[in-house]
């Protein structure tokens, strides 16, 4: 019996670890193409014009998955409460694209419980066993912890070594883990890949600027969409922290529990005085984050959503009082398709130049 | 000085004021507070909104501003709940559940407000009004009996907006005057086809033009359920839900004869409730007016009359069919006659 062949939404690089837990659940993984300008357009050709920009890609990715003979697209969804609009994301998307004459299922991926996923998945392999299912959702787990850990070294490289070095660095272990398929053997690669790391070079840390950029999930995970934020800063020498990882999202989706810190639950309750309940999606991250990163001592936010989302517009129009409280300076960057390039590098670099002045000067006075 | 001034309460025109009115407004007054209604949406108010907000936000929510600044220096408070359920199992636009918090963040106003949450255990209106009342007055009851005015007001109010009368005229008790010529259904956010000026009066162009109308307010929660249950779908917006099972109700109607919804600029909610409503609608005449701080009154009342032209010659149209039906059928019914009678002789 040949395999079903299936594409999962991806983000980032995400598609190491899905691919990972499609193959575990007995199925073809078609690796979709990273985001480009294609994608883009095809999703914005498609999708209603003032569905938020997220949902705009993902129909581009379906398209794209659609052409290269996929069969089955699994999609995130989940609780409304943590995900906003992803809960209708899969149906609107089946609509849409039926309606262009494709024949294809799709999967509402909303919870990590291995017989949830054994009877979502049971039609396309009948001989999924529970064991196989849990075994698959637990490597695709562990690897989307791992590449978050690899994407945080790889930052430091780039600001401690060189572009290159980092690089050579995070391809090398991103086909490692690709080719590991065992949960241990993750495990082990976990190791070796802190002691390779840990043997670099750090960076000095002491005149270095800080910026932290927070917003919408999506558009911090995928780089096309950001248009590289990250290097950019990192090549005029900034250090960075990105607030929400992909594993953020995949754990709204799944509405999995998160166990709070007594530090954070401090936060929570200093964030209620700005948003008072978790609007949707991330909002309430967003505004917990940016008092974390300024009482971290960070010296800039970059605040960052797609053009129509509503919690993180919601939040743009409080973190102006917030960032008059903490005095931190924030900038917003609303993306959507027509985003360019050059305008967006000439607003990074003169924050960047701004967020030194201002530092200077305060240093300058104590 | 033995009269003590009483509490100013000031109540903005926006947003959910088109749903609860009555309560909001009855209850204060019989708690005893002085309730102040900003004035009717006009050019200053939205200007001060547009002024005021951040060019990302939505309509509604930029004339909440201008409604709120409206008030600000006539009353001590200004009732503005956030509403994050009005009904169990969904939720309210991440925006309107937010509305307070950004209005704080944005301008010193002193703001009264309760948490409205369907979905919590402690779930009602008398228990989120309780909250407010307590600060104003501690006797409970007088709270209880406030309350349960105000909800016969309500449902007063709802009983009328359900037989379809307007806004302005549920809130007064007035009855509804009968229309016959065409019936079109209007569909859409109630704060947005009711609010005049921003949606260029189109309710009242419609009424002189000697239109029935129905509206999306029209359905009750009950019927919005079942409704939705029959398809099986639903969005999880409380706003959204109702617009996509008012236009499956409305479609699959014989008398009614268009359908106009209107919608926000940029209402990310809403645009993917339109994928689902092009998918269970039945055919009917269909126009979209998207309407935001620069449409003016004249491109509305173009589209509007190309709209009610389409309608009435498709309604020729259909007669004309008609007639041809009938007479094919009976030309076909004698000849068959004939034959008979051909046979037989």
């Amino acid at each position: 019996m040949t395999k079903v062949k299936a594409a999962f939404y991806r983000v980032g690089n995400s598609d190491i670890a899905t691919d990972a837990f499609l193959r575990g659940v007995g199925l073809e993984p078609i690796t979709l193409l990273p985001v480009t300008t294609t994608t883009i357009t095809k999703g914005v050709f498609y999708a209603p014009e003032f569905a938020c920009f997220p949902f705009k890609v993902s129909v581009g990715m379906l398209k794209q998955a659609l052409e290269n003979g996929a069969k089955l697209f699994i999609m995130l969804g989940g609780n409304a409460q943590f995900t906003c609009q992803l809960e209708d994301f899969a149906q609107a998307q089946e609509y849409i694209m039926k309606k262009t004459g494709h024949e294809f299922e799709i999967i509402r991926f909303d919870s990590a419980k291995p017989n949830r996923i054994v009877a979502k998945f049971k039609k396309y392999n009948p001989k999924l066993t529970l064991r196989q299912a849990a075994s698959a959702l637990l490597l695709g787990r562990q690897k989307l912890l791992i590449l978050d850990r690899l994407e945080e070294q790889y930052r430091e490289i780039y600001l401690a070594v060189n572009k290159r070095r980092a690089e050579t660095f995070k391809h090398r272990w991103e086909k490692k883990i690709d080719e590991k398929d065992s949960i241990t053997g993750i495990y082990l690669l976990n190791g070796f890949m802190k002691k390779e790391f840990e043997e670099l070079p750090k960076a000095n840390m002491q005149n270095v600027l800080k910026i932290a950029v927070i917003g919408d999930v999506y558009c911090l995970n995928e780089k096309a969409i950001n248009n590289n934020i990250y290097e950019r800063l990192l090549d005029m020498g900034v250090y960075v922290d990105q607030s929400l990882k992909f594993s953020h999202m995949m754990g709204g989706a799944i509405g999995g529990a998160m166990i709070k810190s007594p530090r954070e639950m401090l936060l929570e309750n200093e964030s209620k005085k700005y948003l008072k309940h978790n609007v949707a999606g991330f909002a309430e991250h967003t505004v917990k984050d940016a008092i974390r990163y300024a009482e971290e001592g960070y010296d800039g936010l970059i605040h960052i959503y797609p053009f129509t989302c509503m919690p993180e517009i919601t939040v743009r129009n409080i973190l102006p009082k917030l960032g008059e409280d903490y005095h931190i300076p924030i900038l917003y960057l609303p993306i959507d398709e027509q985003t360019g390039d050059a305008g967006f590098t000439i607003r990074i670099e003169a924050f960047v130049d701004l967020i030194k002045i201002r530092k200077g000067k305060q240093e300058g006075k104590t | 000085m033995a009269e003590d001034k009483k509490l100013r309460i000031g109540i903005p025109r926006a947003l959910f004021y088109y749903n609860y009115a009555p309560l909001y407004e009855t209850f204060f007054r019989e708690i005893g507070c002085e309730v102040i209604i900003s004035e009717k949406t006009n050019r200053k108010i939205l200007s001060d909104g547009l002024s005021a907000s951040n060019n990302e936000l939505c309509l509604p929510i930029k004339l909440l501003y201008g409604h709120v600044i409206n008030l600000k220096n006539r009353v001590d408070y200004i009732f503005l709940p956030y509403i994050i359920s009005t009904h169990q199992g969904s939720y309210i636009c991440p925006k309107l559940i937010g509305a307070p918090d950004m209005v704080k963040a944005n301008m010193s106003v002193k703001l009264l407000s309760v948490d409205i949450d369907m979905n919590s255990p402690y779930s009602s209106f008398l228990y989120a009004l309780r909250e407010i009342a307590f600060n104003v007055d501690a006797n409970p009851l007088k709270i209880y009996n406030a309350y349960t005015k105000a909800v016969q007001a309500q449902e007063q109010f709802d009983k009328h907006i359900k037989e379809g009368a307007r806004f302005e005229d549920a809130l007064r008790g007035r009855e509804k005057h009968v229309h016959t010529e065409k019936t079109i259904a209007v569909i859409g956010h109630s704060y947005t086809f009711n609010d005049e000026y921003t949606s260029s009066d189109l309710i009242q162009k419609l009424e002189k033009k000697n239109i029935r109308i129905f509206t999306s307010d029209m359905l009750t929660f009950d019927e919005v359920k079942t409704i939705l249950a029959k398809i099986h779908k639903k969005t999880h917006w409380n706003l959204g839900n109702r617009i996509l099972a008012a236009t499956i109700k409305y479609s699959s109607m014989k008398d009614v004869d268009g359908i106009i919804y209107m919608t926000p600029f940029s209402c990310s909610s809403d645009s993917l409730v339109k994928e689902y409503m092009e998918v269970h609608v039945a055919a009917k005449p269909f126009m979209t007016l998207t309407v935001d701080e620069h449409s003016g009154d004249v491109g509305v009342i173009t589209r509007l009359e190309a709209f009610l032209d389409m309608i009435e010659r498709k309604k020729i149209g259909e007669q004309k069919k008609d007639v041809q039906k009938g007479i094919k059928k009976n030309k076909a019914e004698k000849r068959e006659e004939e034959i008979k009678t051909g046979v037989s002789s």
